[in-house]
């Protein structure tokens, strides 16, 4: 079965083919990043209009990529949420308007349950059961998964997630929007021994977690080194970046170890934009490779949104496939609500 | 010709399907609820022609301007089932629609654009043409930015209900008659596509007419105006 999959929940248009013989043949991706750098941060108008223009181009090319065509096609699968409505609805009215025309199905798929899949398009992929940390600029929680859609949310975050807390914090350093990828970038030449941040609820009994003090407490860092030496020099930025990672590192860590033990699992699954993180990844690598417990992650080009995931999820959920026709969308969308497929 | 068209820029889902010398047609209030409607009558609409999107020569969809989100769902829509069915879009200003309603040679074209401003275009509609940009204005700048030269002008268009004032003042006073009752309607972009006048474009290049681009501030915009 060949589902082509839309991902239009947020600032990237993804498009992409999966065959539940073959795998994934194709996924286009085009992200609007730039085109919101000038506002520092989403516009979601401008993001749904951006969407509008993408997504035919972008399908094109993935059967162009795939070497199919549109009648080859047994199901549409889209974003139905969480996210921007705006934004959804573009996918949902392509994607349904495309089956109706081609006398084919549609599976809307929750956004996150994309991500949480998305680690099963890498070789070597996870087998059920496993625990997913899945952090991102919209999301942080870890799940146990026991299956497709047989999830219960261990914990999360109260406030920030993990992504937003990057990208913020960048923010207030006077990094350009989204900042978050450049602060790891610079966090890698800062010394880790020259400040030391609070690991919020580090120590906590639950799952949960809380990432908008340590934004707080960079400012309360920034103001006392500018008071002192006027500025903020270069080196001093990338130690303050690396104060900043180390602590949300380890809370991701500890947090995630915690979640394995308590759920009683040995496989965690990472996903979600922050997953691509170098420092995440070399620390719980290097904690895998003491052989208690197997680390998987999404193929690296899969961790920001992407339309393979949504592909993926939908041919997962084909029974819950639909004739296209009324279609609704869904900004927020819990995911524990999904049936088991 | 056989086509259908798609408005979804008011509270009002506007569809129509051509086949040759007969219309038929679906143009009612739905407030928000476009999406849930729009494919299950277009299906009855086509089924009640006697055709299959297949059969048809082309989509004509309300390019604007209007509701953004309900721009999109009318523009995603055709240009979805022009992709699946392998046909042309035709893209129509709503505005134009709104005109060719009116009942007269000289119109002025007037929607809604919220945030206390309207869209306006005035039109020659013996040529036919329009005269004017698309615009987008607060209403008492009408006078000053919309010329009407000449006589026999009707206004049409919910914008003339929204804002009374337009109707009055010297401007105003150039209008003999106005309709603000008139919405884009389907069967009105079926005449319009019909005369040959709006292109027909590949799924692909289908576009929206927003007019109001203006959306948000730029992070220098921001910071100068907390200054």
């Amino acid at each position: 079965m060949l589902v082509l999959g839309i991902e239009s929940s947020c600032d990237e248009t993804g498009v992409a083919l999966y065959d539940t013989e073959q795998g994934l043949l194709a996924h286009q991706l085009h992200t609007q990043m730039a085109m919101h750098a000038e506002y520092g941060g989403v516009v979601p108008e401008l993001a749904s209009r951006d969407h509008i223009r993408r997504a035919i181009p972008l399908t094109e090319a993935c059967l162009a990529e795939a070497g199919k065509q549109l009648a080859d096609l047994d199901a549409v699968a889209y974003t139905q949420g969480p996210g921007l409505g705006g934004a959804l609805l573009v996918g949902a009215s392509i994607a349904n308007a495309l089956a109706f025309g081609l006398g084919i199905p549609v599976v809307g798929v929750h956004h996150l349950e994309g991500h949480l899949l998305s680690p099963l398009l890498a070789e070597p992929k996870p087998a059920f059961p496993f625990v997913a940390l899945l952090v991102s600029g919209g999301h942080t929680q870890l799940m146990a998964v026991r299956g497709v859609g047989d999830y219960d949310v261990l914990g999360e975050t109260l406030d920030d997630a993990a992504g937003e807390a990057f990208d913020k914090t960048a923010k207030l350093l006077g990094l350009d929007y989204p900042g978050g990828p450049t602060l790891s970038r610079l966090a890698e030449s800062g010394d880790p021994a020259r400040f030391s941040l609070p690991r919020p609820m580090l120590k906590s009994d639950d799952l949960d977690m809380s990432f908008s003090g340590l934004k707080t407490a960079v400012l309360t860092l920034v103001r006392h080194q500018e008071a002192e030496h006027g500025s903020i020099d270069p080196q001093t930025r990338n130690d303050i970046c690396r104060a900043f990672q180390d602590a949300i590192v380890d809370v991701l860590v500890g947090k995630s170890l915690k979640a394995l033990k308590q759920a009683n699992m040995a496989r965690l699954v990472v996903a979600g934009g922050v997953g691509a993180n170098k420092q995440l990844r070399a620390a719980l690598d290097a904690l895998a490779a003491k052989g208690r417990f197997e680390v998987f992650y999404p193929p690296l080009a899969l961790c920001t949104d992407n339309g393979a995931m949504i592909a993926y999820a939908g041919a997962m959920r084909l029974k819950y496939a639909q004739p296209a026709g009324g279609y609704s969308v869904k900004p927020r969308w819990d995911l524990g609500s999904l049936p088991a497929a | 010709m056989k086509l259908l068209a798609i408005d979804t820029s008011t509270d009002f889902l506007s569809l129509a399907v051509l086949n040759d010398d007969n219309t038929v047609v679906f143009h009612e209030r739905v407030g928000q609820k476009h999406a849930e409607q729009a494919l299950p009558h277009v299906q009855s609409l086509l089924c009640d022609a006697g055709l299959t999107l297949q059969q048809l020569d082309g989509v004509v969809y309300g390019q604007g301007p209007g509701s953004f989100t309900g721009l999109r769902i009318g523009c995603g829509l055709a240009q979805g089932l022009a992709f699946a069915a392998g046909l042309p879009v035709i893209p129509i200003p709503t505005l134009d629609s709104v005109a060719e309603q009116a009942g007269a040679t000289r119109v002025v074209a007037c929607n809604d654009a919220r945030m206390q401003q309207v869209y306006l275009a005035s039109y020659d509609l013996a040529a036919p043409r329009r005269l004017s940009p698309i615009l987008l204005l607060d209403p008492e700048q009408a006078g000053s930015e919309l010329q009407l030269d000449g006589e026999g002008w009707v206004g049409a268009g919910d914008g003339f209900a929204a804002y009374p004032m337009l109707a009055s003042g010297t401007w105003g006073s150039q209008l003999d008659a106005i309709h603000s009752d008139i919405r884009p309607h389907a069967a009105s972009y079926l005449r319009l596509a019909q005369s040959g006048r709006y292109p027909r474009l590949p799924a692909r290049e289908a576009d929206l007419l927003y007019v109001r681009n203006k959306v948000a501030l730029t992070s220098r915009e921001q910071q100068a105006r907390q200054r």
